[in-house]
């Protein structure tokens, strides 16, 4: 907080910039980054040298590592993790192995599986560079021994238990008792998709609650990070000191200092997690008619799809002039596996957005479009178009692609709104409540 | 006797330099006084006051008619003169800026007060002249050293940025570093910047300073007078380590109802001062920023920032039972920014940074006899928030100081003035960061201290030739078991009547400290923590050496050389676990020597001084010994008042500093971010690899500043219209390097501090 204020005061200070100095490379400092995660048998450090302004050996990287590699990858380095403790794993040491290179160049990752990690026993990480430099650092594994993970006036019965979250009124609350825990981390990601970080932050208590109405603070647009209509997969990591402190701290870019560092002969973090997931179902407040219960239908008595959305509207206007998010539930379109066809099941959430629809030149309030992923027993990603009518049933475009984007159905479904909010700004009792009787069902 | 004195005192020093040394001379000096009260008085004391408000008059020229008797008033108005005849006496007291008296002195009487009418026009050039009389009245009268007083007049004609400003004033005055344009911060004898008291009319104050340290709170209109002592500081001051600026406010105008007024490009100020029914006198100074009105005026955009600040001074003469005086301060910086807007889904989001210092502090000044006797009471306090509301994060620190102290000063005769005190304080800082949002409190440490003490301040003129003023100060701090005593002596020895060495050796302790990193450039405000059985009580050992010379009584020309320690400073520990109150600092050690020269004019139509330091200072932290942020070898600083053209006056200040330290980098790294979910690093953040801790040093800094004004009297105003240049030649000092390790060759970029800036304002006086 005082970093931050320093920084705010900065940025409102005139002075001028000076003249680009050429200088001479700096040291190339020896980077390692490794968190050990007790719910996962791989385990890998990521070794690289600091950029010092020479750029021999450098290879391309990415930020996504595994797979990706880092840009000054060490290679040939003897990576080893020798445990203590009681246990079985008493003494053991272990070789992680350097991924094979890709394309030619060294991937700067080492990887294996460890004897298996227990929560509060030591584990030292010993590397040796081919030319010679030692690195060592030690992490206690922390282990979550008891949890109470709560909302919406439920408790979490199982890992990954879908628990309601109304948006306005629920506060999401995960609190551990630990083995060695030092700190808690919260990632909360979409569920259908792990790249959608949402949120994360941590604590250094063994406690988080999270409110359901935060909002990014720092988004001018007010980012939300609860949307109701979707679902969210809650990750919950313990984590030991160091990977604590690594997380909680910088380089500091004006004084250097400031970055709490636990490695040895080099720079970075070897750490440990014991990691739960949970999902929550978000629903909210509903105001707009257009908000409420869908069913969508093939024609016929029997059809093959059988849908229901619930929507809701939001006003993160990323997605669309009038952005919304759903979940859908049903049956979709039959797969086809080993000559065998399969039910869809669907139970997901997806987004969309009112004010524009294909074959819908001017802007129509009612013309919408909303997709959604399906991912067993075959990935396909649904689009559901047309134009609402408030009091009758209206067609609903679908188009079924697959992963590669090769479209495998094009159909027109019959739609009907079955539910809306009640006409004033309170909130609607029937339908909340009805999706709050859904909250249970995971996707 | 003076002879053995000085020797021991000598000896003393050289060796274990102080419980021996200062107890030996207060024992020698009590020794002596006892037997002086016994003794037939064969001098006149007495003490000049303002009739306004009670207020010593310093510098009043006291002479017996008939005789060649004469003597000047102290700093607390106190003087004495041989009776060259008891049986008939008529004195005449002429103080600048009072009407002179004549008085006929009783047969038999050997003290009186003596109160002075103020002229009814108090113009400038007497609070000018008011300038040396009391450096030369201090050189032939006290030991003291490394003080330097600044008038009113001086503060306010110093070029600065946009406005005058107190404490740019006094980062131009010897044994000062001002790491930058951007700070009113400063670092005094290799010292920190939480190291220096600063006190408005005896009161403390935390954080003086508004725009995250960019401007001072005083108004220099307001101040009477202030003394910056930057070592050996007297037993009477206590809590810092390395400094003391003492500020008196001016009591108001006795004779009528005045006012002054300023508008510059940052602020409009409004000063009012008179009298009020009865014999007491009020002052009252307002001031404000206008750029967010501006802003909102003119454009549709907000700038969300404003300070102010309320500076008030009541002086209540009660007669026989002295003079009450009151002095309030209450100053406000705000900043609040809308992030978000308030909509269906989202609620409005601020964020609010309000910071600010208040204060209220009462004085009584009992006369007797010829002696005093103070009491003080004062509430103290800075807070601060900073957050983002409603709800979602708030910073909150608080720091409080309640004190009250009483000392009486003696001037038993001979030679002798004696003050003891006794005070107390308490100090209550907290510090808290909260979350409502996320129901967390991720800190919250309360500190809670007293602090006893007790102090003994002998002035004892040995002889003619020789000055000696041992003290001591005894101070208590139960919440961390500390008792400390801290032995201070200060000596000198006339080689002249206009030349002398001087020594002066002490012990100080600082139970209150800043958790800011001293390494950052700029101190946007210090966030205070005080002693307890976690906290320890920091000290330092102060050893002064000097000359002091005057030439043609009104150039002073003084050389001190110094060393410093510095034992259990308390600096920041970033890897402070927050949920526990105890590990919140790391202690670190360092020295300090140098030698500070200046060479000043006080009177005449040019005048001004020429500052230089030397100083070199280091710190020992973790193991490590590096330079400090501000061990800068050389300093030099001139300031030159002088008659400009076209009828204005004119103020230049060139500046010089050779390089600062800083960290250099040697690289950058990416620190990544883990991925739980999946397992993976997924993103990355490109982050420093700092060199050898302030291993690197900055280019050598360099301003010029001007400054014109005028003064044009129209219907009873005073118009005082100025122009300032600040740094003239346009340099560009270096504030911060930014590196960048990613690419090759390697490259460094910066920013500098503030290029050439003209700025106007108008001051006037009615």
């Amino acid at each position: 907080m005082r970093r931050a204020a320093l920084f705010l005061l900065l940025s409102a200070i005139a002075g001028c910039k000076l003249t680009e100095t050429t200088l001479s490379p700096g040291e190339r400092t020896i980077v390692v980054q490794s968190v050990l995660s007790l719910r996962h048998r791989d385990q890998f450090a990521v070794l690289e040298y600091s950029f010092n302004g020479d750029t021999a050996g450098r290879v391309k990287g990415g930020n996504r590592i595994p797979p990706a590699k880092p840009q000054l990858p060490i290679p040939g380095a003897l990576v080893t993790i020798t445990h203590e403790g009681t246990g079985a794993c008493d003494g053991k040491v272990d070789t992680l192995l350097e991924v094979p290179p890709v394309g030619g160049a060294p991937s700067g990752v080492y990887a294996g599986v460890p004897c298996a990690l227990a929560p509060g026993r030591r584990a030292k990480l010993k590397i040796v560079t081919a030319d010679g430099r030692a690195v060592t650092a030690e992490t206690v594994v922390p282990g979550i021994e008891g949890r109470t993970v709560s909302s919406g006036g439920r408790f979490a019965r199982f890992q990954l238990d879908t628990l309601p979250l109304w948006r306005e009124r629920d506060t999401l609350r995960i609190a551990f008792s630990a083995n060695n825990g030092h700190g808690v981390e919260v990632e909360v990601r979409r569920a259908e998709r792990h790249s959608d970080l949402a949120l994360d932050i941590f604590n250094d208590s063994v406690g988080i609650a999270i409110p359901g109405t935060l909002v990014n603070p720092f988004d001018s647009a007010g980012e939300i990070i609860f949307r109701p209509g979707r679902y969210y997969l809650i990750t919950a990591v313990l984590t030991d000191s160091n990977y604590f402190d690594f997380m909680r701290s910088i380089s500091d870019p004006i004084t250097g200092r400031g970055f709490l560092n636990h490695i040895n002969g080099g720079i970075g973090v070897f750490g440990s997690v014991d990691v739960e997931q949970y999902m929550i179902r978000v629903v909210g407040d509903r105001h707009d008619p257009r908000e409420g219960l869908y069913r969508i239908t093939e024609r016929g008595s029997n059809p093959n799809i059988n849908l229901t959305l619930n929507l809701y509207l939001t006003d993160d206007t990323r997605f669309g002039p009038e952005p919304f998010s759903g979940f859908v539930t049903g049956v979709g379109q039959p797969v086809i596996v080993n000559r065998v066809p399969q039910t869809a099941i669907v139970n997901v959430s997806g987004d969309g957005s009112f004010g524009a629809a294909p074959g819908v030149a001017a802007l129509n309030h009612d013309a919408f479009v909303y997709s959604f992923d399906v991912v067993a027993p075959q990935f396909r990603r649904y689009t559901l178009s047309g134009v609402r009518a408030a009091k009758d049933t209206f067609p609903v475009s679908l188009v079924i692609t697959t992963q590669g984007g090769s479209t495998v159905l094009r159909s027109t479904l019959l739609g009907r709104q079955t539910s809306s909010p009640a006409p004033s700004n309170q909130a609607p009792l029937v339908p909340n409540a009805r999706a709050d009787s859904e909250a249970s069902q995971a996707p | 006797m003076t002879k053995t004195t000085s020797a021991r005192a000598r000896r003393a020093m050289h060796g274990a330099w102080f419980a021996g040394a200062v107890a030996l001379a207060v024992t020698l000096s009590i020794g002596r006084v006892s037997p002086l009260y016994s003794q037939q008085l064969r001098e006149l004391n007495g003490q000049v006051l303002a009739t306004s408000d009670s207020s010593p008059v310093a510098g009043a020229l006291v002479e017996a008619l008939g005789s060649a008797a004469r003597s000047l008033s102290d700093r607390t108005g106190r003087f004495s003169i041989p009776r060259p005849d008891p049986e008939s006496l008529r004195i005449t007291i002429r103080a600048l800026g009072f009407r002179t008296d004549t008085l006929a002195v009783p047969q038999g009487r050997d003290s009186l007060t003596v109160f002075l009418v103020r002229a009814a026009v108090q113009l400038a050039p007497v609070e000018v002249e008011a300038g040396p009389n009391v450096a030369r009245t201090r050189f032939e009268e006290l030991a003291q050293l490394s003080t330097v007083t600044l008038s009113a007049p001086e503060l306010r004609r110093v070029p600065t940025i946009l406005e005058p400003d107190v404490l740019r004033a006094i980062q131009l005055l010897p044994g000062t570093v001002a790491r930058n344009d951007f700070s009113t911060g400063y670092n005094v004898r290799g010292g920190e910047s939480d190291q220096n008291l600063v006190q408005l009319d005896g009161i403390t104050v935390f954080n003086p300073s508004h725009l995250g340290g960019l401007f001072s709170t005083f108004d220099p209109d307001a101040v009477g007078k202030a003394d910056f002592v930057t070592g050996g500081f007297p037993a009477r001051y206590s809590g810092r380590l390395s400094s003391v600026l003492d500020i008196v406010i001016r009591s108001g105008d006795s004779t009528r109802v005045r006012g002054a007024g300023q508008l510059s490009l940052l602020s409009s100020k409004l000063l009012l001062e008179g009298p009020l029914p009865g014999s007491g006198t009020f002052l009252v100074s307002a001031r404000r920023t206008y750029l967010d009105a501006v802003v909102s005026a003119f454009t549709k955009e907000v700038l969300p920032y404003y300070f102010t600040d309320l500076l008030a001074k009541v002086a209540v003469p009660t007669g026989r039972l002295g003079s009450v005086a009151l002095t309030g301060y209450w100053g406000r910086d705000a900043l609040n920014l809308n992030l978000v807007d308030s909509t269906e889904l989202t609620e409005r989001v601020d964020l609010k940074w309000n910071w600010g210092n208040h204060l209220l502090g009462a004085a009584w000044t009992l006369p007797l006899g010829a002696g005093e006797l103070l009491t003080r009471a004062a509430a103290s306090g800075f807070s601060t928030t900073l957050g983002l509301f409603p709800g979602l994060a708030r910073y909150d620190n608080t720091a409080l100081l309640f004190n009250a102290g009483s000392s009486l000063s003696l001037s038993p005769g001979n030679g002798h003035a004696l003050q003891v005190g006794v005070a107390g304080e308490r100090y209550r800082m907290h510090e808290q960061i909260a979350t409502a949002a996320f129901d967390q409190v991720l800190l919250d440490n309360r500190y809670r201290t007293t602090v006893w003490s007790a102090f003994l301040d002998e002035q004892w003129s040995v002889s003619r030739r020789f000055l000696l003023r041992p003290g001591m100060r005894l101070e208590h701090v139960p919440q961390a078991r500390f008792v400390g005593f801290s032995p201070r002596v200060a000596a000198k020895l006339f080689l002249s009547r206009d030349a002398a060495v001087t020594a002066s050796a002490g012990r100080y302790y600082q139970p209150v400290h800043s958790v800011w990193d001293p390494e950052l450039p700029i101190t946007v405000y210090e966030f205070w923590i005080s002693s307890d059985r976690d906290v320890p009580v920091a000290r330092s050992d102060h050893l002064v050496l000097g000359l002091e010379s005057w030439i043609r009584r009104d150039v002073q020309v003084t050389v001190e050389g110094y060393r410093k320690t510095f034992d259990r400073l308390v600096t920041p520990n970033r890897a402070q676990d927050l949920s526990r109150q105890g590990d919140e600092f790391i202690l670190a050690n360092g020295n300090a020597w140098g030698f500070d020269v200046l060479l000043r004019r006080h009177a005449g139509t040019v005048r001004g001084w020429v500052a230089y330091s030397f100083t070199r200072t280091r710190r020992t932290s973790e193991g490590i010994s590096y330079p400090a942020a501000h061990d800068r070898r050389h300093t030099v600083n001139v300031v030159v008042q002088a008659p400009g053209p076209f009828r204005s006056s004119l103020a230049v200040r060139w500046g010089y500093g050779s390089p600062l330290p800083y960290t250099g980098f040697i690289g950058q790294w990416d620190h990544r971010r883990y991925n739980a979910t999946d397992h993976v690093f997924d993103d990355s953040s490109e982050e420093p690899v700092a060199g050898p801790r302030n291993g690197a040093r900055y280019p050598y800094y360099s301003r010029l500043d001007a400054g014109l004004r005028w003064s044009v009297q129209k219907r009873r105003v005073t118009w005082e219209p100025y122009f300032q240049v600040v740094n003239a030649y346009n340099r560009r000092n270096v504030f911060l390097y930014f590196f960048d390790y990613g690419n090759s060759p390697p490259t460094r970029t910066g920013v500098s501090q503030l290029p050439l800036l003209p700025t106007f304002g108008l001051d006037l006086r009615f």
